[in-house]
């Protein structure tokens, strides 16, 4: 046969093929060690490492997916590293004389397309319904509120007892484009801190005057960048009392480490309160 | 055609050392050439990502200011993605191997080939000057998103430090159109007789696909880079809108648009981790089928996935942008086809596992980097769901979800194809046998290493740790997560140490490994047929002719367990029909 | 060593594979001329990308208050005709080349080049003429546009008149490869091709 002998510089007899002969014991075992691990990480994690308490409506079905798409990929990690860790283990080279030749099969193939497609679908379909209502209109009697971000610092402005908050036109340079001659802005309230009103839709406005930022209460679970230039927003419902950590979530400078922030969410009758003393002082 | 013998060829060949060496047209000195510069940078890279990684255990340690953190945070992923894992694959693997695994004595434009490796150094030695100017390296990321990358106002490094950086980016992309136009020339024309498209090795279609997305996307970011240049240098808005005010400075551009650097960008970007995974793929798939000495399963819907995935990759860039406050329906069509991409990728895994079933295995080096590859980008893979279903991406983009996720696909198990390859192809470059011993010490290390790093990034983006920040101490919620940070570091030196090891053993086994022989794993591909390493030319006299397909392994009635596609049906005593 | 000299010598090919000189004794043999082809089509493929990102940023822009247009520069109408004129007389060039008509093939070969020499000052009028009217790179986004695909474009045509200048110098020395002028006529009929699509992008 054409390729018989090995190299005389070979050491010994064996190929250097041959002599990468192993057990597979301790590979087999350590994909079976990173299934223990994983589960044993995980269900440590969903108590010291995980999604803060839920403190918004809409929240409810991000959760509710991440439940889902968690049980699914856990499932394909898992069985995955069943196999390889099997296949490694039972298949060790060890003196059987041929691997199976065994270069197609159909069924099989069709099989295993079909249905991680048909549970990737079901994943989208899911998601594109919670993804949906979370940019429907938000209801027409919803707080209005402007959450700005700035190099490094949040604040926001509150319309006021006239509900309507003043224009914004890009070409007035201070402060943060008001219009001052809008008469929608004169009663407008501007602060560092950031209210919102429990069980009452909150229709968030988002503007930045410098770089990129984004609005991330991860209590909320919701998330949206900050973009010049242009007003982005939200809406949600914050379903109990408390105050909330903001995280900027989007690169914006040496600073975006610092650029931490509250929301308090407040009773209707505590807002209006402050909103009464903020106009009082001004 | 009579076979010239070699001692003729030699005599007649007065090349300089310079022309040799250095400035050298012969596709395989260009490979190694691109594959010893990018473990450089990967050592630069790898440097950055330690100091990071002390800094995010230990943030009272000083290690980093935070704009020089977020220049590390930069420079780490622009080397990694552009001078680490693009070049070692489109460059280095690819040229090595193409002409040698389809037949060809060289590529089919072997100056403009060589000058694709000098403009690559360039681009690289201008990114490394970012390091010398006033300001430092850029400090947007490796994403470098305007305004904050478009205004020296808005950060140090956004200063002379941006500029050479998209300056470099620039002469990157001509790097890559220059390569691109080989590979995909030579593998469409040059191939020798038999090699028919259905016989070519998965890495040279792992290689040709990318090849194709690169031709096609590189242009894009190179078109973007120049837009933010102008609007940097030349007064033009075309990224920066209206009404800014930085640092105290009112900003004089008007109209311009950020978003539509990230849409630029993404339509490059996320082809581009197709780039660097297509590769290492085929990699994966020669490297299997030699050391289970069974064909892969399923070679025609290895082909069709890969395809698919070239294919796909093109309409899933929205994807990076669910929560940057583009059109809603955007979102909900980019989820679509996000999800619809993962198909393949699944295919591809079971194809390998089948592959595996009832094989006799081997565990080389090689093959246990390809067995690394299967479970880390599975493990990183899958968290692509989650970021995919735009509704579940809302809480963790911007986390270290994301970090781990990109890691475990891109920074692992990319990477573990690169040292599959390297492993598995050393003997035929250099003529010599890597140490197994000390092989298996860097995969053990590694293995243990990149699981206990990058799967715990998965909890801390769960618990609300966002990513690119200097010290998440100001955030109460994320002090308590240090543990887990300083747990990360440590594995991380593991990681590190194996690359140690890596090196020490590059270097012992090229000054006196043992000698290779021509096919020391007994593989059926054309570049085994060679030399140990292969003479100008590749093989002297007649290029091999191709008679079957690239993965005859085990083939009932054969006298060996391996058919190579060289041998004649004559020599080989059997014929395989399928 | 039999076993080693049967490995390296298979039965004959059907198909005789390429002889082992070229660049020099004992070097590769040079490409197909397929492969030349080949590559220029692929380098038409990557800078149409790269026009496609650039004009695709324009028209997203073009809908935005402050495009501002600016009127064409009348010496546009000269570029645009030279270029096209270019590349006909070009093609006829090749025609002659087909029919033997050397000297014929000559002056036409020379007179595409020259008008191609004629479509970069065009532009270089064109820019100045803009320049003089008080329009800049900075004035209004269309001004940003224009200059910068112009610019792009002569910028890639620049290429492609070093290119032409070589073949017209081989062409002078007799040697005369049809191939060859017709993997340049890819290249250059798409700028040709890419400068009407820019126009028609930017003032229609």
């Amino acid at each position: 046969m054409a390729h018989g002998k090995p190299a005389p510089s070979s050491e010994g007899t064996r190929n250097p093929l041959e002599r990468t002969a192993g057990s597979g014991l301790s590979l087999g075992l350590l994909f079976w060690l990173f299934m223990l691990a994983a589960v044993a990480a995980t269900l440590y994690a969903r108590r010291a490492w995980w999604l803060p308490p839920l403190a918004v409506r809409e929240g409810a079905s991000i959760d509710r997916l991440i439940e889902i798409t968690l049980g699914v990929t856990g499932a394909a990690f898992l069985l995955v590293h069943l196999l390889l860790g099997f296949f490694v283990i039972r298949y060790r080279t060890r003196g059987q004389p041929r691997a199976h030749y065994f270069p197609h099969n159909t069924p099989l193939e069709v099989l295993y397309t079909a249905v991680p497609a048909a549970v990737l679908v079901s994943l989208s379909v899911a998601g594109m319904v919670t993804w949906s209502r979370l940019h429907a209109p938000p209801p027409p009697d919803a707080f209005l509120v402007e959450i700005r971000g700035q190099q490094f610092t949040w604040s926001a402005r509150y319309p006021g007892p006239d509900g309507k908050l003043g224009r914004v036109d890009p070409r007035i340079p201070q402060p943060f484009n008001v219009d001052p001659q809008d008469p929608a802005s004169k009663d407008d309230v501007t602060s560092s801190e950031i209210y919102l009103v429990v069980n009452r839709p909150a229709h968030i406005l988002l503007r930045t005057r410098d770089v990129q930022h984004s609005f991330w209460v991860p209590a909320f679970r919701l998330k949206k960048d900050l973009l010049p230039g242009r007003t982005t927003e939200l809406w949600l419902t914050p379903t109990r009392t408390g105050t909330f950590d903001i995280a900027c979530a989007e690169l914006c400078g040496v600073g975006h480490y610092t650029m931490h922030g509250q929301v308090r969410v407040v009773t209707q009758e505590e807002f209006d309160r402050w909103l009464g003393q903020q106009a009082q002082r001004r | 055609m009579a076979a010239a013998p070699e001692l003729h060829v030699h005599e007649a060949h007065r090349e300089s050392f310079w022309a040799r060496y250095v400035f050298s047209q012969d596709h395989k000195v260009i490979g190694i050439q691109y594959l010893l510069t990018s473990f450089v940078m990967l050592l630069i890279g790898g440097a950055l990502a330690m100091a990071m990684r002390v800094n995010l255990a230990w943030p009272q340690s000083g290690v980093l200011q935070a704009d020089q953190y977020l220049a590390a945070v930069s420079m780490h992923g622009t080397l990694m993605v552009f001078f680490v894992l693009t070049p070692a694959l489109l460059g280095g693997f690819a040229n090595f191997l193409v002409p040698l695994k389809i037949g060809a004595r060289d590529m089919a434009f072997p100056f403009i080939n060589m000058l694709s490796y000098w403009v690559f150094l360039l681009s690289a030695l201008v990114l490394l000057a970012s390091f010398f100017v006033p300001g430092g390296p850029l400090n947007a990321g490796w994403t470098a998103y305007p305004p904050l990358s478009a205004l020296p106002q808005a950060a140090p490094g956004s200063g002379l430090g941006q500029s050479l950086w998209l300056v470099s980016i620039a002469i990157f992309c001509v790097s890559s159109l220059l390569g691109s136009l080989n590979y995909i020339t030579t593998i469409l024309v040059m191939r020798t007789p038999g090699m028919t498209l259905g016989r070519m090795p998965l890495t040279v279609w792992g290689i040709f696909l990318a090849a194709i997305l690169a031709l096609l996307t590189f242009p894009v970011l190179m078109a973007a880079g120049i837009l933010l240049l102008f609007d940097r240098h030349a007064g033009t808005s075309f990224f920066v809108p209206t009404g800014l005010v930085v640092g105290g400075e009112v900003i004089r551009h008007t109209g311009g648009n950020p978003l539509l650097w990230q849409h630029l960008f993404w339509f490059f970007g996320h082809p581009e981790v197709y780039i660097v995974i297509l590769p290492p793929m085929g990699i994966v798939s020669d490297v299997i089928a030699n050391f289970a000495r069974k064909p892969i399963f399923g070679y025609p819907a290895m082909v069709g996935s890969m395809v698919a995935i070239t294919v796909l990759s093109f309409l899933v860039w929205g994807h990076h942008m669910f929560v940057s406050g583009m059109h809603p329906l955007l979102g909900t069509g980019f989820a679509i086809t996000t999800l619809l991409i993962g198909t393949p990728s699944a295919v591809k895994t079971f194809n390998w596992l089948v592959t595996l079933w009832r094989g006799k295995l081997y565990f080389s080096t090689a093959m246990l980097f390809a067995l690394g590859f299967i479970s880390t980008f599975v493990a990183g893979g899958l968290t692509g769901i989650f970021l995919g279903n735009a509704a579940v991406d809302i809480p963790l983009h911007d986390t270290f979800f994301v970090v781990g996720h990109f890691h475990l696909v891109m920074g692992v198990a990319a990477l573990f194809g690169i040292f599959a390859g390297t492993y598995f192809w050393f003997p035929k470059m250099f003529g010599r046998m890597m140490d197994e011993r000390l092989g298996r010490v860097h995969f053990w290390l590694s293995i243990l290493g990149v699981y206990g790093t990058f799967f715990p990034m998965y909890y801390l983006g769960l618990a609300g740790m966002h990513r690119r920040i200097f010290n998440y101490q100001a955030f109460p919620y994320l002090a308590q997560l240090q543990p887990v940070q300083v747990f990360i570091t440590l594995s991380a030196f593991l990681i590190f140490l194996g690359g140690l090891v890596f090196a020490y053993n590059l270097f012992t086994s090229l000054a006196n490994g043992p000698r290779a022989d021509r096919n020391p794993w007994r593989g059926t591909t054309l570049e085994w047929f060679a030399e140990s390493p292969p003479p100008h030319g590749n093989w002297p006299g007649e290029a091999p002719r191709v008679y079957r397909g690239p993965y005859e392994y085990s083939v009932p009635g054969a006298q060996e367990d391996y058919l190579p596609q060289w041998l004649s049906p004559v020599e080989a005593g059997v014929e395989v029909q399928h | 060593m039999t076993v080693t000299v049967r490995e390296v010598a298979p039965p004959p090919p059907k198909v005789p594979s390429p002889p082992a000189e070229g660049r020099g004794p004992g070097g590769p043999p040079p490409a197909p001329r397929v492969a030349r082809r080949v590559g220029v089509w692929l380098l038409v493929g990557a800078v149409t990308i790269f026009f496609l990102a650039l004009t695709s940023a324009l028209l997203a822009r073009q809908a935005g208050l402050d495009w501002g247009r600016i009127p064409p520069p009348r010496v546009l109408w000269f570029s645009t005709a030279a270029i096209v004129a270019s590349s006909a007389l070009l093609e006829a060039a090749r025609t002659a080349l087909r029919r033997d008509r050397c000297a014929g093939f000559r002056r036409r070969l020379e007179g595409s080049a020259l008008l191609g020499a004629g479509f970069l000052a065009a532009q270089i009028t064109a820019w100045r003429a803009l320049a003089h009217q008080g329009v800049y790179l900075v004035t209004n986004p269309h001004a940003s546009y224009f200059y910068l695909l112009t610019g792009a474009h002569a910028a890639h045509l620049l290429g492609g008149l070093i290119w032409f200048g070589r073949l017209v110098r081989t062409t002078r020395r007799g040697a005369v490869d049809p191939e060859r002028i017709a993997d340049f006529a890819v290249y250059w009929h798409f700028l040709a091709g890419l400068w009407v699509y820019l126009v028609a992008v930017l003032f229609l």
